[in-house]
């Protein structure tokens, strides 16, 4: 179906004002093959994608289709001329479709080219002429084979809002498939799937290929899919290709594990202060039997956790296993549908947020969600709202004695301080409530080694010194270990490990859980 | 899954405290009521021996306190019991499958046609029955816009004036009568339409809205000031009325011409007119309806719906979302001003005072009340909005207060608008239909 062509990724780069979200990113990949793209969170992984697929225009560097009949310079095509003229195809990380609209109307949206690509065919479509109306009949059947390919032909004329996550998911493919492309980008296609739905996937992957030769570029966490399909990977990691070649190759690779797992860090500080709370102090927030869904389906089937005073807890474990929604759920967002949470003693279930953070609870979501347009001091003002008003000068001497840079930056618009200040500014904001457990979710997204570590110090004499409990979650799971006291592992919803920090750090299933997907 | 839901499930047990906070809400609800009602109607300005005085008229205030503290508590209560299994639901289609729906428009098209001349066909009813159309069209032209490509648009009138004010020049500077003048009136409007469209559609909903309100704010106080060429707040009279085939429906011809009484042997009569007018709106409601309704069920229609879920999946299915923007802006825009040139061929003067905000407003009103989207639902909303406050008349002054309390009760019961069930625009051949059922069997 698909003639042979291959995409050349030619030293792309990609800048976001100060942040290097991709450069230097160099690999081909042809019709007909598989290849993965892995890393880390914050790695660059969409950038990429959204380079490649047209809606970024990247700062550096060019992505070239070579096909028997045409050449083309991707990154010069508008992002809605590449599907046509490149013939790449793509889905989106948060599935995007036409979800008020039918099934069948999603994958016809398609074959807008064939039903509507000139004036000639809309006046035909106006008058309904019989060439008309044989070319919406073969749309339709070419849809209503996608369709039963991917078991959605009962489900033709449900809307797509209404199917339950893995078959929104599926149809996504099937929409990108019904652009007839020499290559389709899959974005985290497997996130929110079940173990048995991601085998699965990875199966129908497989044959898609190879049935209709398209080239498949997959955008994937759950590495049993990613070990099972793929013919090729390439690794990122900050933004830049630190290993590529075949799923064997990968796995052993030292260079992919310390990106995945970190490199072993040791720290004194840590060690010291793990060494002061034994696991003696009394308990700060009891988590028993939480269950949180989205709608579609359950997020969180269950998830027992426990902190304890002073202490502080990692929460780990791959995209999409559930790690931010157990944060959002402590401040009710979603609800959650089962289970009870206590803080300090008290119920908390379904509290609302602003109320959590009266209780002492400050939350430092992923993303940081400072306000961009008030300058720093401004920030730290507003976390301060709810504290007394004699401690305010303390509080901030402290948030400045722990981040300097926020000093010297205090009158400056926050949005225009980079990425690891803006991080800085959102934890600072977040002491000012003077909480006793604060929560951290990814705070070394898109930041630099380096700059990640000044975090993590950061999180280590914020504890230190004021015994404040905290709870963070994190990607760079050696940072989250040498740091933490006490670790939890999600994988799909579950806890599937748990367990003081430093053993964790140095088991095997810790590594399998994470590179393979089905361990535990 | 909707706020009201998370909701209910927080609040399954009823236990005895959210009686109390119901109450209490309800009670600030009615405080503010209060707060609000003491001076825009609690007091009124007398006459006290000839200088003015202040009457306090605590009715005035403590009855809507009442209202907003009964519907208050009303509303929390039902929210708090109709759990997702309870709540009641309306039906559907109430007529789907039972009636074929070709034979209920075929008789649609028989009573509108034949109308006129019933017993029912006075002279006001059927001018009423104009009106209705115009807002029909109009009402499916905004739908293109809001309901289906999801642009708010909140200066639709502006097109409407364009249409109006481009026959009432073009028969008064160069004689174009109503048929010659239509398809230029289209053209001008399809034109504006590009134009605004053009800067304004990379904005997206509250600014757009802004922007479009600002649009047709502009027009209106354009075709104020341009006393020149508009006439200026005095507006254009004496707009030639549509011929009947080149005969005046009229008692004589202005110039010599045949009238439709010389044709057909009739004495004229005043009403002639209004039901000549009357079916050239049924005409031209009808034209619209079924090319809106194609377009629709169109690929055209469907990128425009696919651009209301979400615009960077319309791009990656390799649409360009500006160009189908524009599309909807100007067919939207067309429409507007096919229904403004029959405005002014029907009235035979126009002001800028027929194209303020509140028709805007009206007209948005028809398309969300309706249920976005729906074609149906415009028909229905267009009559509600007309005939209501029409009906409401009797009761002068208070007609708008009816009125909106008749829209908020709408909304409250139906939010999603009247018809609020979408139709797929294409549907699965039937043996995908047979194989579902096979598929249930297994």
């Amino acid at each position: 179906m698909t003639q042979a062509a291959t995409l050349t990724i030619d030293g792309l780069g990609m800048r976001f004002g100060g942040l290097v979200a991709v450069e230097g990113i160099s690999f081909q990949v042809k019709s007909g093959e598989i290849t993965s793209i892995i890393g880390p969170n914050g790695a660059g992984k969409t950038t990429l994608f959204n380079c490649i697929t047209g809606f970024y225009r990247p700062t550096a560097g060019r992505v070239l289709l070579e096909a028997p009949d045409r050449r083309v310079e991707v990154t010069r095509l508008r992002r809605h001329a590449v599907a046509r003229r490149a013939g790449i195809a793509r889905t989106f990380q948060n599935i995007r479709l036409f979800k008020g609209m039918s099934v069948l109307e999603n994958l016809a949206v398609a074959w807008h080219d064939v039903l509507a690509g000139s004036l000639g065919h809309q006046l035909a479509g106006m008058f309904n002429t019989p060439g008309h109306v044989r070319r919406e009949a073969e749309v339709i059947d070419a849809c209503m084979g996608w369709l039963d390919r991917f078991g959605l032909a009962a489900r033709a004329d449900d809307l797509a809002g209404s199917l339950p996550y893995g078959l929104q998911r599926k149809l996504e493919i099937a929409r990108a498939m019904c652009l007839r492309p020499r290559f389709i980008c899959l974005d985290e296609p497997a996130a929110g799937l079940n173990s048995d739905e991601s085998i699965e996937l990875a199966a129908e992957l497989m044959r898609l290929r190879q049935e209709t030769g398209v080239g498949v570029l997959l955008i994937e966490h759950d590495m049993g899919v990613v070990m099972q399909a793929s013919d090729n990977i390439v690794v990122m990691e900050h933004g830049r290709h630190i290993a590529s070649g075949r799923p064997d190759e990968i796995r052993d690779n030292p260079a992919v594990i310390s990106a995945y797992l970190g490199e072993e860090h040791s720290r004194g500080g840590a060690a010291i202060s793990r060494l002061r709370k034994a696991g003696t102090s009394p308990d700060l927030l009891r988590i028993e039997g939480l269950r949180v869904g989205y709608g579609a389906g359950d997020v969180l089937h269950g998830v027992d956790l426990t902190v304890r005073e002073g202490q502080i807890v990692a929460l780990l474990g791959a995209n999409g296993a559930g790690k931010s929604t157990l944060l959002n759920a402590l401040f009710a967002s979603p609800l959650p549908h089962g289970g009870r949470v206590s803080f300090a003693g008290r119920q908390i279930t379904g509290l609302p947020p602003h109320e959590g953070a009266g209780l002492g609870i400050a939350h430092v979501p992923e993303g940081r969600h400072i306000m961009p347009d008030m300058t720093v001091f401004e920030n730290l003002q507003l976390g301060a709202i709810l504290a007394q008003p004699e401690s305010f000068d303390r509080d901030l001497d402290a948030v400045y004695a722990l981040f300097p840079r926020l000093h010297e930056r205090a009158t400056q618009r926050a949005g225009t301080m980079s990425g690891g200040e803006q991080q800085m500014l959102a934890i600072g904001r977040a002491l000012m409530q003077r909480p006793r457990l604060l929560l951290l979710d990814e705070p070394s997204l898109g930041l630099a080694p380096l700059i990640t570590d000044q975090i993590f110090q950061a999180i280590s004499r914020i504890n230190a010194e004021t015994g404040m409990a905290i709870i963070v979650v994190e990607q760079s799971v050696q940072h989250a270990l040498a740091t933490a006291d006490h670790a939890y592992v999600l994988r799909g919803g579950r806890i599937a490990l748990s367990g003081p920090a430093e053993q964790l750090a140095h088991s095997a299933e810790l590594r399998n859980a994470y590179l393979t997907g089905h361990a535990a | 899954m909707s706020l009201t839901e998370t909701e209910n499930m927080t609040s399954a047990p009823p236990c005895p405290t959210l009686s109390t906070a119901a109450l209490r809400s309800a009670a600030m609800a009615a405080a503010l009521v209060g707060v609000l009602a003491l001076p825009l109607a609690g007091v009124q300005l007398i006459d006290v021996g000839g200088r003015p005085g202040l009457e306090l008229r605590p009715l005035w205030v403590v009855l809507p306190m009442a209202a907003a503290f009964v519907l208050r508590f009303a509303l929390i209560r039902a929210r708090l019991f109709d759990r997702p299994g309870l709540a009641p639901t309306l039906p559907r289609n109430p007529l789907a499958g039972r009636i074929p729906a070709g034979a209920l428009l075929a008789l649609a098209a028989v009573l509108a046609i034949l109308f006129p001349l019933s017993p029912l066909g006075g002279r006001y009813e059927i001018d009423l029955a104009s009106t209705f159309l115009t807002y029909v069209m109009l009402g499916w032209g905004l739908n293109i816009v809001v309901g289906m490509a999801g642009l708010l648009d909140l200066g639709y009138v502006a097109f409407y004036a364009a249409g109006a004010y481009t026959f009432a020049i073009l028969n008064r500077d160069f004689g174009l009568g109503f048929w010659q003048a239509l398809p230029l009136c289209v053209m001008v409007a399809t034109f504006l339409g590009v134009v605004l469209g053009f800067p304004v559609l990379r904005l997206r909903g509250d600014y757009l809205a802004i922007v479009t309100l600002g649009f047709g704010e502009i027009i209106r106080l354009f075709l104020v000031n341009a006393a020149r060429v508009t006439g200026g707040p005095n507006g254009i009279t004496g707009i030639a009325r549509p011929t009947f085939f080149g005969y005046e429906v009229a008692a004589r011809a202005p110039d010599g011409g045949g009238t439709l009484a010389d044709l057909t042997g009739l004495a004229f009569a005043p009403t002639h007119r209004v039901i000549w007018i009357y079916y050239i709106a049924l005409l031209f409601a009808a034209v619209v309806g079924v090319v809106t309704w194609r377009l629709r069920n169109m690929a055209i229609g469907r990128s425009w719906e696919a651009l209301r879920e979400d615009e960077l999946a319309v791009a990656a299915m390799g649409i360009n979302p500006t160009t189908a923007k524009l599309q909807a802006f100007a067919i939207g825009a067309g429409v507007g001003g096919l229904a403004g040139c029959f405005f002014a061929g029907r009235q035979g003067f126009i002001s800028p005072e027929s194209f303020v905000f509140m028709e805007s407003a009206v007209l948005l009103a028809i398309v969300v009340l309706g249920g976005l989207g729906s074609h149906l639902g415009v028909v229905l909303a267009a009559a509600f909005l007309v005939f209501m406050p029409e009906i409401a008349r009797s009761f002068a002054e208070y007609r708008m207060l009816f009125f909106g309390l008749a829209m908020v009760g709408v909304m409250v019961l139906r939010p999603g608008g009247l018809i609020s069930h979408r139709r797929p625009s294409i549907l699965a051949p039937q043996g995908a239909r047979a194989r579902k059922t096979g598929g249930a069997a297994r």
